[in-house]
């Protein structure tokens, strides 16, 4: 295995930032390069408030890999609650701390990098732009719906595609040099939609990772989104990232090929989420697709359901069996 | 050529000397022990030919013990040097202008500073406490929670937390942390409704109630985070109300409303009259070298604190000398043509006239613009003659700002009335 290599993990909150908290144990040198569309719940609110990029997925990113004073990380994650004062209701302290270094200092990008520097992280997180804007998408009957939140929404036709509301935004520069110098670049997991494909759809991003000497991973989801994903097969998973990249773009898929218990597996049933399964035809799909699959087990026997915020999860990978894959791959 | 930064750590005071004597003693009673078995086994065990070069028995013996000696404290120094620089490398700031000596040597010295207690709230605590730091990292502040105005207030009544603004301020001004993450704690959201004039400090608090569960753990893990020098205390943990009796005979409820009211104040009090003191408040008072009232709002931001009766007592109580730094200027609704005299006798009316032995005035009296609506305090001892305090007059105004006071100025005329220092 190459010494200290360079990993950039792309995605959002939860599901890079989990790449990311496995890699540490490997190498320092990792960047996440976060989703920054999201508008749901605090992050919803912070952005109509103060119109800055969406802090919400880089707070978590920033967290998960804070090697400082636990105080910190808590303080990052707590929520105000309070009935009488509706705009604070709800809202993540870090949230507020990224806007409020946003406005004080005039750029987002600072703001992330005090951040980075007072949690001690290893490695950097980087957001994808450093643009407010917002993701739309088209739906197969034709209409438009704007706002990740509306995006993810549920009961409504499939996504046909998704855009940016601003489509001429650039990738934030660091992003480019850290996907041109990686070793090792992941993609996902995380909302199909919502956080990979709307960091894929950043003008930049995709030419930087066809034209990156590294080896290129999907990380694919364990289970169907609802209200994103319904009714897509792993296959389909993987063909829609390329849609949005290119082909030849991803040299390798890992494919979760473990199965959480029966009766988890029922309750998620309930809530409309499936398991993606990898089974031969789905697999050799994606190796028509010119993408080598990689499958193992990535899911805790222990995995236990997570209520999000108006959110459905999905079954969680195990982080470090994830990376325990990835290195491998470099390796090869 | 011995480097400079060597020199400081064998200034007094940096507790290096005793250490290093320590390991030098160490080192020769290792090598003297050494000595020994090797003597012991020289006399009684066979060599082998090697031995002869290894300890270079061809050179003359006195010769070869300055080489050993020469060799050994090389190794001994950089040793040290490399050891102490890979401890505490992930410790030092990063901007690093002070180099670790510096550090050092403050931490020392601050360390040994009087015990000093501050008394208010507000700017004027904040201006006092940016003053001593400089001397001494002994303060304790001593905050009043009955604010109950602006972003404060809002988040008292909307999250149900302690008035975080006063010790806000005191945290800023004791912070050691970066710039900017002080500046950032001071900062006030301009835009975002329901954010809008909310201070981030504020919700650095408040989030920090929520985190650790009470106000009071609060505090001290947001000092412990911020580096605080020193300490900041709340007066009381209770949710009080200060109260004022006007001179119509109406009442105001609110430390906001009280300078809007309709008539002059007769005098203040809280509610409920029976809030328990904070202990390590009164345990501050009672070890403190100097204790020192204002500047501030007087009705506002001092008495609050004094109205808790123990707290009162302790000071009364305490050995350590008590001094009132009364104002530069009147402020608006609250002392309006008042005198510097005016503002003890208020206060010994209030508490009694054992509260305090000294006042500070200011004597560089600065004329302000009259579209400030304040008059500027001080003058001459003369003026409290009769009221039995000593008093000191200086120039203790900040001439940019004259309704306030110069932090450096007023920390050296307060230091001067340390007993110990003195």
């Amino acid at each position: 295995m190459k010494e200290n290599f360079k990993a950039v993990c792309i995605g959002g909150g939860c599901g890079a930032s989990q790449v990311m908290a496995g890699l540490k144990a490997y190498t320092k040198q990792i960047t996440g390069i976060i989703a920054v569309t999201d508008s749901g719940r605090s992050t919803g609110k912070i952005r109509i408030a103060m119109n800055v990029p969406a802090p919400g997925d880089i707070r978590n990113a920033l967290v998960t890999l804070s090697d400082g004073d636990p105080v910190f990380k808590q303080l990052f994650q707590h929520r105000f609650s309070s009935e009488k004062l509706h705009e604070l209701d709800g809202m993540a302290f870090g949230n507020l701390f990224l806007a409020a270094l946003t406005q004080m200092t005039g750029s987002f990008e600072l703001a992330v990098k005090e951040a980075t520097r007072l949690l001690q992280l290893t490695g950097r997180v980087l957001p994808v732009t450093l643009y407010s804007t917002h993701l739309c998408a088209e739906l197969v009957d034709g209409t438009v719906v704007q706002e990740e939140f509306n995006v993810r929404a549920l009961n409504k036709p499939p996504i046909k595609r998704v855009f940016l509301q601003h489509p001429d935004i650039e990738v934030y520069r660091d992003c480019v040099d850290a996907l041109q110098e990686a070793d090792l670049i992941t993609i996902g997991p995380g909302s199909l939609y919502t956080t990979v494909i709307a960091c894929l759809l950043v003008k930049g991003v995709a030419k930087a990772i066809k034209e990156s000497r590294a080896v290129r991973v999907y990380v694919c989801n364990t289970t169907t989104q609802p209200g994103q994903t319904d009714g897509l097969s792993l296959s389909q998973h993987v063909s829609e990232v390329l849609n949005y990249l290119g082909t030849g773009a991803i040299d390798y898929a890992l494919l979760n090929s473990g199965s959480p218990s029966e009766e988890l597996r029922r309750k998620y049933a309930e809530d409309r989420v499936y398991l993606l399964e990898p089974h031969a035809e789905e697999v050799r799909r994606i190796q028509d697709m010119g993408i080598t699959p990689v499958l193992a087990d990535f899911v805790a026997a222990t995995s236990s359901k997570r209520t999000l915020w108006e959110k459905q999860d999905s079954v969680r990978h195990v982080p470090e069996r994830v990376a325990a894959e990835l290195v491998k791959l470099i390796q090869i | 050529m011995i480097p400079d930064g060597f020199l400081k750590w064998l200034r007094p005071g940096m507790h290096v000397k005793r250490w290093l004597a320590l390991l030098l003693v160490g080192i020769l009673c290792l090598s003297l022990g050494v000595a020994y078995i090797m003597t012991h086994l020289y006399r009684t065990q066979p060599f082998p030919e090697s031995a002869y070069w290894v300890t270079l028995q061809f050179l003359d013996r006195r010769l070869r013990g300055l080489l050993f000696l020469a060799v050994g404290a090389v190794f001994a120094g950089v040793a040290l040097w490399r050891l102490s620089h890979s401890l505490l490398a992930p410790l030092l700031p990063p901007s690093g202008q002070d180099g670790l000596a510096d550090i050092v040597y403050r931490y020392r010295q601050l360390g040994k500073g009087p015990r000093i207690v501050a008394i208010g709230g507000g700017t004027g605590l904040s201006t006092l406490l940016r003053g001593i730091k400089a001397y001494t990292s002994n303060i304790t502040a001593i905050v009043t929670v009955a604010d109950d105005g602006g972003s404060s207030g809002r988040l008292r009544r909307e999250l149900g937390v302690l008035p975080p603004g006063d010790f806000r301020q005191c945290i800023a001004a004791l912070a050691e942390a970066e710039p900017l993450v002080t500046e950032l704690f001071q900062y006030r959201f301009d835009q975002g409704e329901g954010l809008n004039g909310h201070s981030f400090g504020n919700l650095f608090i408040a989030a920090m109630s929520g985190i650790t569960g009470n106000f009071e753990r609060a505090l001290h893990e947001s000092s412990r985070v911020l580096a605080v020098r020193g300490q900041i205390l709340p007066s009381t943990l209770e949710d009080v109300v200060l109260c004022a009796e006007l001179d119509d005979d109406s009442t105001i409820e609110g430390e906001s409303q009280i300078p809007h009211g309709p008539a002059p104040i007769k005098r203040v009090y809280l509610r409920p009259a029976d809030a328990q003191a904070y202990p390590e408040a009164l345990k501050a008072i009672e070890e403190a070298e100097l204790i020192v009232i204002g500047p501030g709002s007087l009705y506002t931001s001092i008495m609050p604190n004094l109205l808790v009766e123990d707290i009162t007592q302790a000071i009364k109580a305490a050995r350590g000398r008590k001094v009132y730094v009364c104002n530069v200027a009147t402020q608006p609704g609250e002392t309006d043509g008042y005198k510097a005299r005016d503002h003890v006798r208020t206060l010994q009316e209030h508490f009694g006239k054992n509260l305090f032995d000294y006042v500070v005035i200011n004597d560089r009296v600065v004329p302000m613009p009259p579209e400030w609506h304040v008059d500027s305090l001080g003058g001459r001892p003369e003026a409290l003659a009769g009221l039995g305090v000593r008093v000191i007059s200086a120039d203790v105004v900040e001439e940019k700002q004259p309704t306030r006071h110069n932090p450096q100025k007023l920390a050296q005329v307060l230091l001067g009335l340390v007993p110990s220092q003195g």
